[in-house]
């Protein structure tokens, strides 16, 4: 019986490649839907939980918005004076406030990492944002010279040193994954930061008249409970503060809001997929019982029961449903990451939670439904051929 | 010793208009049989082997296969009783196309006995079909497929063998070769039941049927 499934398979090859090609990029479209949509929906939860700060304070005049800020770690030159600090911490309706003062790599120094990055100085003493995700939780405060990296780089690095404007650094400690900006940042003490815009002949320019001691670039802020979002954006407006409020809630709602718009499309090209590949298989899978009748005929004369040619029939079809299902699973996995690198790219989101598990999670279901689907699109048609009047099926195979 | 018996067997075919191949057949086949039923095309011969194969039940009349009553048996034990007890050698030639002759043979045998690739070589052999073992049904010639089909009939020693114009397609040598190991069966005990309408070979079997309106007729010389 294995053994006729299998050539009737591997002998009617132009057949059984069409078959199979059809369940192969169903599937290779079911799973990288769902992979995306498993990493999109998973990543902003996680965003939200991650990010730790309700607003931001941004000075007046950055063009820089609340995903710029949270989702991409690309340099952010922003700058309002140190004394905007103090005052955030008269607003009312907050439970915490911390600085950070951005620096960057850059690509054209000879002794540096090669890509231009934010580089976040931040205050140990008040920090809640990344204190939080540290991984080695007993090392808080930092030396001048001690690094910590997000968790995008490699974890060997722990230990090591690590060339940042031509200073040497160690990195000291590393971040778990929050699928945000932190992921791709180098952390630094704030004065360290600053100290390096003063240290690099090329950043040190930017700053020939102003004293980056007497700077920050944001103010990260918790609220108290019961804190109203909208109420504190205008307090800071009314406040006449040189600075304005981000809500990082607004700035993952609207980028939900993007990707739902896209991610319904997408599942309605999905169901349109697999209403097509079912009706592409059932048709499929009647020709094959049509073709085959009088041989089907010929099985029952030489004795099959007819649960036996079903099982022939339907084990052929969810056979070849298996091979496609592995494949479109597999190519699917295998590309995902190029595409999550796209969609992180496109929207600006570090969706670091694409794992083996949820890799093989999705896999799995692409090749159960690849066998679901087989089953599905053979079963009436194999039902049909077990149960037609054996000499009927070998006459009338004749005629057809 | 009996093999089966058909009594008065009634077969119509409804498919707009009524056929009635079989009108009241009776018939008693014996072990070491080999009987010849003739008569002129599209009359029922093929109708009454069908019949006697349990792969069409008839409307009327019984039939019973050692003793037993073939009407109630139910499709699972109809197909194990094809499977060990019948060889079918069909008109047409119908054979697993994804399987090589060697594996046809083989997984018929599979079905209704115990394996034996001695047997299937040695029936290879007899119809001279050895060096086209591994061929597979399309690449061989019409006469090829129908010796591979006599071949088969054979492989898992069945009672009662049923040969639909075995010498269709085939040349002078190998029809008096296939009736030569017809004939050689049914003396070694195994009843055959051979449909032909040619008289030649029609006198190499022990009885001679006619089929004519829908009764057979002994015409034993
Ligand atoms: N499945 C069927 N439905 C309707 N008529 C059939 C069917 N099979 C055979 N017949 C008719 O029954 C008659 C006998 O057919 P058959 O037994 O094949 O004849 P033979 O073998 O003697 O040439 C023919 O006239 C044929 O047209
Ligand atoms: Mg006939």
């Amino acid at each position: 019986m294995l053994m006729l499934i299998w050539n009737n398979i591997s002998r009617r090859r132009a057949q059984s490649v069409l078959t199979i090609a059809i369940t192969t990029l169903t599937i290779l479209v079911f799973v990288m839907v769902m992979g995306i949509f498993q990493v999109v929906t998973q990543g902003l939860a996680l965003s939200r939980e991650r990010l730790g700060a309700d607003a931001i304070l941004i000075p007046k005049y950055a063009s820089a918005t609340g995903s710029d800020l949270l989702f991409t770690a690309l340099p952010e030159n922003i700058y309002m004076d140190v004394e905007v600090l103090e005052q955030a911490k008269q607003l009312e309706g907050i439970a915490a406030v911390t600085p950070q003062f951005y620096n960057q790599t850059l690509d054209l120094s000879c002794c540096d990492a090669g890509t231009t990055r934010r580089i976040v100085g931040y205050d140990s003493e008040t920090d809640f944002i990344l204190t939080p995700y540290l991984e080695d939780a007993g090392k808080q405060t930092l030396e001048a010279g001690e690094l910590i990296l997000g968790s995008n780089y490699d974890h060997e690095l722990t230990g090591q040193n690590y060339m940042l404007l031509g200073k040497k650094f160690t990195v000291v400690n590393m971040l778990q994954p929050t699928g945000s900006s932190m992921d791709d940042i180098y952390f630094m003490d704030i004065d360290t930061a600053r100290q390096m815009c003063l240290d690099s002949y090329e950043i040190s320019r930017n700053w020939q008249d102003k004293d980056p001691f007497e700077h920050i670039s944001v103010i990260m802020v918790k609220f108290a409970p019961g804190t109203d979002p909208d109420a504190f954006v205008h307090q800071v407006e009314e406040s006449g503060m040189d600075c304005r409020a981000v809500l990082t809630g607004e700035t993952i709602s609207s980028l939900q809001n993007q990707l739902e718009a896209i991610m319904k499309v997408m599942f309605a090209l999905w169901m349109a997929s697999l209403v097509i590949a079912v009706l592409a298989l059932v048709g499929r899978f009647n020709a094959l019982a049509k073709e085959r009748k009088k041989e089907i005929g010929l099985l029952r004369a030489i004795g099959l029961k007819q649960g036996q040619v079903f099982g022939l029939i339907v084990g052929e079809t969810c056979t070849m449903a298996a091979i496609g299902g592995i494949l479109g699973s597999g190519i699917a996995l295998l590309s995902m990451d190029s595409v999550i690198e796209m969609l992180r790219e496109a929207f600006m989101l570090s969706p670091s939670v694409w794992n083996s598990s949820l890799a093989l999670l999705c896999g799995g279901i692409g090749v159960a439904l690849a066998v679901v689907l087989g089953f599905a699109a053979s079963m009436a048609p194999a039902w049909k051929s077990a149960a037609m009047d054996p000499q009927s099926a070998i006459t009338q195979g004749e005629v057809n | 010793m009996e093999i089966c018996k058909l009594e008065h067997i009634h077969k119509d075919y409804r498919m707009g208009e009524i056929v009635t191949p079989l009108k009241d057949i009776s018939l008693t086949v014996n072990q070491g049989d080999f009987i010849a039923v003739e008569g002129p095309s599209g009359i029922g011969k093929s109708t009454l082997l069908y019949v006697m194969g349990t792969l069409l039940q008839s409307d009327e009349g019984t039939y019973t296969y050692g003793g037993k009553d073939v009407s109630k048996f139910s499709d699972s034990e109809k197909s194990e009783f094809r499977a060990k007890k019948i060889g079918f050698l069909f008109q047409d030639s119908t054979m697993i196309q994804a399987l090589t002759l060697r594996e046809n043979l083989i997984f018929t045998q599979g079905v209704g006995a115990k394996k034996d690739l001695k047997k299937v070589d040695e029936l290879l052999y007899q119809f001279g079909l050895e060096d086209r073992a591994d061929f597979f049904p399309h690449q061989l010639s019409g006469g090829q497929r129908r010796r591979a089909m006599a071949a088969r009939c054979l492989i898992h020693e069945p009672e009662l063998i049923l040969a639909d114009e075995p010498t269709n397609d085939l040349d002078e040598h190998w029809s008096e070769e296939i009736i030569r190991i017809l004939k050689e069966q049914a003396e070694k005990g195994t009843a055959v039941v051979m449909v032909t309408h040619n008289a030649r070979w029609a006198s190499m079997a022990t009885r001679r049927l006619r089929l004519e309106d829908g009764i057979l007729t002994d015409i034993t010389e």
